[in-house]
């Protein structure tokens, strides 16, 4: 292709800035997750101290509530929005993937390195337009992550419904069409930019779950965009797609009729739960590698994981009707999505299987990338175990309105990603900038997130199964006596202890960056093909020919003493 | 790339079509009927595909500027029917199928000035055009699928 003929940028605009090289702009793609999860997490620490001191901020006596209701409700849907689509979209699937994928399929750049600047540069924007619609009038958009009509359709329902709505969906529609263009170069580039040798069933599972999670991505998010329309004609051109008619503003009924929420419901889920995978996918792809490289054997079940993947996303795409249980759906419909759903558990329960017995019998060295997979595999058990009780609609209609449903979506999309994405970050950071982090530092930084972070929201469980409600300003005109609020105190610690863990986490990582240990192309000992690239990988990849790949991923024997226990999958000639 | 973004475009109008037959059963439907001018279009839709096929096959610039003015007479018929539903009182708040039609023809029509803005610069470079033709006959039949699900 004509990436091999591409010059080296010169300057630092070039280089930097407006850069076509997938390495550079995955970094850009990871920084700016990095800035976007400061707003975003810092929102979780305010919400939580909302939930827990409703009356006084932070406690303090005599003090005015922490938030307006109409604020709180903009800082739900901020919190959400930001970190599902700002952060971990764009460090696991933008981010990780844009590094990770020519490296590991032995291409010097992706098939269209310019359309990828395009994705970038149209994700900034995206970013600046969500950052400032908490500044206009009527604050940030306040109709949750999900933007449920009437609440996103109608201007005037609450102040956030306003600008802020509008500018949220400018956002998301300037988000869209970045996905949309990364999705197809992704899908692209390992299909037809694979080195010699690289067959389908001889890429890395990463590899793999990109692909996965980006055909997902390019058919699940038309739909999306689909609703999008609708509900802008609905905001702005007056139509009556999702607006049901004898709704009352201000004493004036609303001149719409016929339209109904549930379809807007319908659509956005279409795309909700299959970006679910799209972002734990890549987090269980990046796990495998991880786990292959620290156990020092090959991964058990390749080829059954490959095939569980795209069974995964093929039953991810006819499952959304799960989180519509207690809209009054037919039962029938609703039986059909619960056993779909359930069904689901099948190849996950296979992935699950094959990342746990990838551990038997081998030499496990307790690196930094490893506690991070290795509480990966963890909370994938114990998440999946909650959703099985949101997969029924018979318990279902229990949970639903509960913070069952927050601790269970946390732990899948919130813990499972955070954690793979620390340690793709551990792993990988010897690639990226050619050190390696401090490990003491690592060790600390781990265990002061994992085990707060998990608490967090396996707690949030406990208080689901005993009724507390989600989505609520103030949950104090219920009584729920001393151990829920001793529960609630508890989490809110938790919560910002985690968030003060990330300084470690920053510290090191700015510290690493200009005094870390040097590491040399393969610190690791790992066979995958980035590690044949010098640390960091040079302006298209490999200074030589492209590499020839001989054999599968994963080619580790325990038999051998380490250090001579694993073969290249190939290398530069 | 091709075959991807073709089926984004599908998904895309899935997602309306899925949206059409829900909102169809509620009580405030009324049906409309369709402009005579969308019928008109239409034909020089088919026509520009045609001629555009005919236009790569052998190579032809006139031909080819032909099919792009066809394809230039879809939209100006396009424009011409949404006067004409306007003009019967049918606007885009009015009635559900009347919006409905405003708002597929008018995605539809996004996407195919799209592909004439590709098939022009394809052209202008001698690129190959068998791509970009392949994706305005897509279009073509999503089109005629559109019209399809409005008029049934």
């Amino acid at each position: 292709m004509a990436i091999a003929e591409q010059h080296e940028p010169k300057g630092f605009i070039q280089k930097y800035v407006f850069s076509q090289d997938h390495k550079v702009i995955g970094l850009q793609y990871i920084f700016t997750a990095m800035a976007m999860c400061l707003v975003g997490g810092g929102l979780s620490v305010m919400i939580r101290a909302q939930l827990t001191w409703p009356e006084n901020a932070w406690g303090a006596e005599g003090a005015a509530p922490l938030v307006s209701p109409e604020a709180y409700l903009s800082w739900v849907t901020m919190h959400g929005t930001i970190m599902v689509f700002f952060v971990v979209s764009l460090a696991l699937v933008s981010g990780f993937g844009n590094f990770l994928i020519p490296l590991m399929i032995g291409a010097r750049d992706m098939a269209y390195p310019f359309l990828n600047m395009l994705s970038y540069w149209t994700i900034v924007p995206a970013c600046l337009l969500m950052l400032v619609s908490f500044l206009v009038e009527g604050g940030a958009a306040a109709a949750g992550w999900t933007a449920y009509p009437p609440l996103s359709a109608l201007p005037e329902a609450v102040p956030g419904s306003g600008l802020g709505q509008t500018l949220w969906l400018l956002a998301m529609a300037l988000f869209i069409v970045s996905f949309t263009m990364g999705g197809l170069n992704y899908i692209v580039t390992i299909l037809n930019c694979r080195a010699a040798g690289m067959s389908l069933m001889r890429l890395p599972l990463t590899v793999w779950t990109y692909l996965t999670s980006a055909v997902l991505g390019v058919l699940a998010f038309p739909p999306l965009t689909a609703a999008a329309i609708m509900l802008l004609l609905d905001r702005h051109a007056g139509t009556s797609f999702f607006l049901p008619g004898g709704l009352v503003f201000g004493n004036e009924v609303t001149p719409h009729d016929g339209g109904t929420p549930l379809l807007f419901q319908h659509l956005f889920w279409f795309l909700g739960h299959p970006e679910v995978y799209v972002l734990v996918l890549p987090g269980i792809g990046i796990t495998f590698d991880i786990i292959a490289t620290f156990a020092r054997r090959s991964i058990f079940g390749y080829r059954t994981s490959v095939w569980s993947l795209v069974i995964v996303g093929f039953l991810s795409m006819i499952v959304w009707g799960h989180h519509m249980y207690v809209t009054g759906m037919n039962p029938y419909i609703g039986e059909y999505f619960s056993i779909a759903t359930v069904l689901i558990t099948a190849p996950f329960a296979v992935l699950g299987m094959n990342l746990v017995a990838s551990l038997w019998r081998s030499r496990i060295s307790f690196e930094a990338p490893m506690l991070w997979a290795l509480g990966t595999v963890a909370v994938i058990g114990a998440g999946g175990f909650g959703g099985l009780f949101l997969a029924t609609s018979i318990s279902d209609i229990y949970f639903h309105e509960t913070f069952f449903v927050v601790g269970h979506f946390h732990l899948m999309i919130g813990v499972v990603t955070t954690l793979s994405i620390f340690g793709g970050v551990y792993h990988w950071f010897p690639k990226m900038f050619g050190r390696k982090m401090n490990r003491r530092l690592a060790n600390l930084h781990f265990w002061t997130t994992y085990l707060p972070i998990v608490g967090v929201f396996v707690l949030m469980h406990f208080q689901g199964m005993s009724g507390l409600l989600r989505r609520y300003y103030d949950h104090s005109i219920y009584d729920f006596g001393g151990d829920g609020k001793v529960l609630a105190l508890t989490i809110t610690y938790l919560t910002i202890i985690t968030a003060g863990s990330q300084v470690i986490f920053l510290a090191n990582f700015a510290h690493s960056l200009f005094k870390g240990e040097v590491a040399g192309s393969n610190p690791w000992l790992a066979t995958t093909l980035e590690w044949t690239s010098p640390s960091p990988a040079p302006h298209g990849n490999w200074a030589g020919t492209l590499p020839l790949v001989e054999r599968g991923p994963y080619e580790y024997d325990p038999g051998r003493e380490y250090g001579e226990d694993f073969t290249p999958q190939g290398a530069s000639q | 790339m091709f075959v991807s973004f073709l089926a984004v475009v599908a998904m895309l109008f899935a997602g309306f079509t899925a949206a059409y037959l829900i909102r169809r059963p509620a009580e405030d439907w009324v049906p409309v009927s369709l402009p005579v001018w969308g019928w008109w279009a239409t034909g020089a839709l088919i026509a520009s595909s045609v001629t555009l096929e005919l236009a790569r096959r052998q190579g032809s610039q006139q031909l080819l500027n032909l099919g792009l003015g066809l394809g230039l007479l879809f939209l100006a018929g396009q424009a011409l029917s949404w006067r004409e539903l306007a003009s019967e009182g049918v606007y885009l708040r009015s009635t559900p199928h009347g919006a409905f039609y405003f708002m597929l023809s008018a995605a539809h029509g996004l996407h195919l000035l799209g592909g004439l803005v590709g098939l022009v610069l394809t052209s202008r470079r001698k690129g190959d055009l068998k791509h970009i033709a392949g994706y305005w006959h897509f279009m073509g039949l999503v089109w005629l699928y559109t019209l399809f699900l409005l008029t049934t």
